[in-house]
């Protein structure tokens, strides 16, 4: 065995199409490792800057009373991820930070793509585009050689009726394929990660985990490719029909039947405007309990709570009745938009549930879900944020809130205020993004559809081999 | 001879199962492209019809709490006061504004799907309700659409490539070449004739999709400017053909060229574009994240000095709105109207600003689109069809613009304390 691999290893070394195409992956991994890099710092200034401005605004800002406090807001800045040199995922389509204020809950404003033009829709290239689209075709194109030369002098008929079957000669040229592309895609890994490191970029020993786990699962997505175009290879009547039928297969994976189970899966399972989402919650909202109402349910709760505390007036309570309208009118109102946004995020999970479901045909899009999910730039990280920063905004105007319930008197709106040390205290906002093995726990249905592909595959060499 | 090798061709054509079975895909992704871009649209319109409809309600209320004026209940009197007053009016009135698609972008989604194409704004603090956007799965615009544009685009390339690869280089593969030379007729004739051929077949298939297209889904569209996209579509095709016939020029066999035109439709549809965007990026800059500073709630924390202050820095920018009232609640609410603007200025700048650097973005894409003609007919569909980052600049300085009449409708009231009455209300300003 060991020496059929080298063989098959020193025939690949010598294949023209093999130096050019590794020529082109070095210099593209140049020009996506730059790419990467500077969009990856960049984005580390710009976030670090503002988030540290609206800190410092927040901690100096002016006395005031704790709900224009809360009404003036704060802002939730999604840090910069440095495993997004690796895959950038959705960051382009997604924004980066959220205005967190009293009452409302807002959602990402103004993402990169809104102010791009449309050769964004084209593609992006980084080291994603690099290790999932422009390697494979490197792959594809050694394998369709690989049986040439036994074909040619039908070496396969006389390998057939001996003891030594085509299933291992698959098998030992796909050892060798693998062992190249391990040495690829090991180098251009460990490349980025010292470069980056020299460059300033500081990879912590979670991130090294993830990206150890990412190499893992290119690997095994490298070798489903192998085994695939291999098999076609073998199976095809020559070269040249098995330069076409690979060549329509990567098309189709790649490029087609991504596009299809997207938009398919937005057909079955239509998102609604932001019109109708905004109608929906004003509508909740004006029958329940507003803050700053004076209507029949707004009675309901000052009876209740003059009841509770056996005084027949407002101005006899130990604390502030307005405060704690607000308190309960922050409360109801959270409640409306976490229903609302849970009801737009089901829809969206189903969405993409269903396109991994289509995506079991489509490799690329499971190695494109689970690289996003790796590296933590996929639409659970996105969720993940989004409720991070709400739970933050819950913190910090209800914390207002109380603070006028207990400390301020009715009536006192315009004259009781807070200061810099009541500001100070309210924490500043922290995104603890998922540990590794969160996203290997949330990324199954990807792990199980790429082993399973992985199977598939081998079975199919055994049977068809 | 041209006859005979066009008869030929054609049988060929016909009876090869691959080559049907790639064409009955085309058609249907054709189809499906068509209505996914049409499905697009009317969600689109239909959003923009019901927003017109709440603007013309709002309206209409509007003329109902003027008739309904200081007869009635309180609720109404207090209503009735609010409409007079233009400095409260301001902050009850909503507008709703949008930027209408063009029937034919339903051959070319473009950028829409991610631009923002309506927003219901106030006529003070523009800059907070100015990026909201449309709900999307970000994972969904990142894979993209499938429109008609993406089949001209992406597949016809494909189409023509297995049409055309072994177009020269299959005559040697099937040891028919020397043959052919020896014959009567010259080889390069032979050659230019089936090249012909060919040409008809894509303009053929072309002419079928573009049919398609125009009975089925767009019946009142200019059919100007749909021949225009046509004829553009064609010379991308030939373009494509020509690309063929010179890689089969080279004298390979069939493996190279099929591999080197694939890897040419990668650099061209893929790696030119994005490098070219990626560059653009660079050069242009925009952060996003600055707009965080123009999109807070006005602020005043209650004090009349404070009022007497803003009111003090807006009455420098804007003199012919002084106004002597010093009663604290006049005070208070010229206070907080000019505050909006003043925060609106800071927007203004910064609009301008990111506008400019669009547009800066998009000429030198457009210059860089010259190189590459995957990336030039994407740009003119987009122009064409009108969902190009121009249209949304466009689109950005049309709703500043109003913003700035609405502004002036209120404000010329608002500081002069006279009333609001319905007269005046008949005059408001009306997006278009």
């Amino acid at each position: 065995m060991k020496k059929i691999i080298i063989n098959e290893l020193k025939i690949i070394k010598n294949q023209k199409i093999f130096v050019g195409y590794l020529i082109a992956i070095i210099s593209l991994w140049v020009v996506a490792t730059t790419i990467s890099f500077k969009q990856y710092k960049g984005e580390e200034a710009v976030r670090n800057q503002f988030n540290n401005y609206h800190r410092q605004l927040w901690e100096n800002q002016d006395p005031k009373n704790p709900h224009m406090a809360a009404h003036y807001g704060s802002f939730a800045f999604k840090p910069a991820n440095s495993l997004s040199i690796f895959d950038n995922g959705i960051n382009s389509y997604s924004g980066s930070f959220i205005y967190l204020e009293a009452h409302r809950q807002n959602d990402f404003i103004c993402s990169p793509a809104q102010n791009s033009s449309i050769f964004l829709r084209l593609g992006e290239l980084n080291l994603s585009f690099l290790f999932q689209i422009a390697i494979p075709l490197l792959i594809l194109s050694l394998c369709v050689g690989m049986f040439n030369t036994e074909k040619s002098s039908d070496l396969i008929s006389f390998i057939s009726v001996n003891s030594f079957s085509t299933k291992k000669l698959l098998l030992y040229k796909s050892y060798a394929l693998l062992l190249i592309n391990s040495a690829i895609y090991v180098g251009l890994y460990a490349l980025t990660v010292i470069l980056t490191s020299i460059m300033g970029v500081q990879w912590a020993l979670a991130d090294l985990l993830s990206l150890t786990g990412l190499l893992f699962s290119q690997l095994v997505f490298s070798y489903i490719l192998i085994l695939l175009f291999l098999l076609i290879a073998l199976k095809a009547k020559d070269i040249k029909q098995a330069t076409i039928v690979s060549l329509s297969v990567w098309i189709l994976l790649f490029f087609i039947l991504p596009r299809i189970a997207v938009n398919v899966c937005n057909t079955l399972y239509p998102l609604p405007s932001n019109l109708a989402f905004k109608e929906e919650i004003k509508k909740d909202i004006d029958n329940g309990i507003n803050g700053h109402g004076k209507g029949d349910r707004e009675k309901l709760v000052i009876d209740s709570v003059l009841k509770a505390n056996h005084v027949d007036s407002t101005y006899k309570l130990p604390v502030n009745i307005d405060g704690i309208m607000l308190f309960k009118g922050e409360e109801y109102s959270s409640i409306v938009y976490n229903k609302h946004f849970s009801d737009l995020k089901n829809v969206i999970l189903k969405q993409q549930q269903t396109a991994e479901v289509i995506s079991l045909f489509s490799p690329y899009l499971l190695i494109k879900n689970l690289s996003m999910s790796i590296c933590k730039t996929d639409l659970r990280s996105e969720f993940n944020f989004r409720e991070q920063a709400e739970n933050y905004r819950y913190y910090f105007v209800q914390e207002l809130n109380n603070n006028m319930k207990l400390k301020s008197k009715e009536n006192e709106f315009n004259t009781y205020k807070i200061h810099k040390s009541d500001f100070l205290a309210i924490k500043d906002f922290h995104y603890q993004a998922d540990h590794f093995y969160d996203v290997i726990k949330h990324s199954w249905l990807e792990i199980i559809l790429i082993m399973g592909l992985l199977s598939f595959l081998l079975i199919m060499v055994k049977l068809k081999a | 001879m041209f006859t005979t090798i066009l008869k030929y061709e054609l049988k060929y054509f016909l009876r090869n199962k691959i080559i049907s079975v790639l064409f009955a895909v085309l058609i249907a992704i054709t189809f499906y492209a068509l209505y996914n871009g049409s499905t697009f649209y009317k969600k689109q319109t239909s959003v923009i019809e019901k927003l017109k409809v709440k603007d013309s309600t709002a309206f209409q209320t509007i003329i109902q709490n003027f008739k309904a004026g200081d007869t009635l209940t309180a609720d109404a009197k207090w209503k009735y006061k609010n409409l007079q007053r233009a400095s409260w009016a301001i902050f009850d009135n909503r507008f709703n504004v949008f930027w209408q698609p063009k029937p034919i972008s339903v051959i070319n989604i473009g950028n829409r799907d991610v631009y923002p194409y309506y927003q219901e704004i106030m006529p003070v603090s523009l800059y907070m309700r100015l990026f909201k956007n449309e709900i999307s799965n970000p994972n969904s615009l990142l894979i993209g659409n499938i429109d008609f544009s993406y089949v001209i685009l992406f597949l016809m390339p494909l189409f023509i490539i297995s049409l055309l690869f072994n177009f020269i280089s299959e005559n040697k593969e099937k040891g028919i070449q020397s043959f052919l030379e020896t014959n009567a007729t010259s080889f390069s004739n032979y050659l230019y004739c089936r090249l012909a051929f060919y040409i008809l077949i894509i303009v053929a298939i072309l002419l079928l999709l573009f049919s398609m297209a125009y009975f089925l889904f767009f019946k009142d569209v200019s059919g100007i400017l749909f021949l225009k996209i046509f004829i553009y579509s064609i010379f991308y095709s030939l373009f494509w053909i020509v690309i063929c016939f010179g890689v089969n020029k080279l004298n390979k066999t069939s493996v190279f060229n099929i591999s080197f035109l694939i890897s040419l439709w990668l650099c061209f549809s893929i790696l030119i574009p994005s490098v070219a965007n990626q560059v653009a990026a660079y050069k242009y800059p925009i952060n996003t994240e600055e707009i965080s500073k123009n999109i807070r709630r006005v602020q005043l924390n209650g004090d009349n000095k404070e009022y007497s202050n803003v009111l003090k820095k807006f009455y420098s920018k804007y003199p012919q709105y002084y106004n002597n009232d010093t009663s604290e609640t006049t005070l208070f609410s010229l206070a907080y109207l000019a505050q909006g603007q003043l925060s609106d200025l800071e927007g203004d700048s910064l609009l301008n600003g990111i506008c400019e650097k669009m547009l800066l973005k998009q000429k030198f894409l457009k210059r860089i689109s010259y190189l590459d003609p995957c990336m030039y007919l994407q740009n003119k569909y987009a122009d064409l069809t009108e969902t190009n980052l121009i249209d949304y600049v466009d689109y950005l300085k049309r709703l500043q613009r109003f913003n700035k009449e609405l502004k002036l409708f209120y404000f010329k009231k608002a500081f002069t304390d006279d009333k609001m009455d319905l007269t005046y209300y008949q005059k408001m300003p009306k997006w278009k």
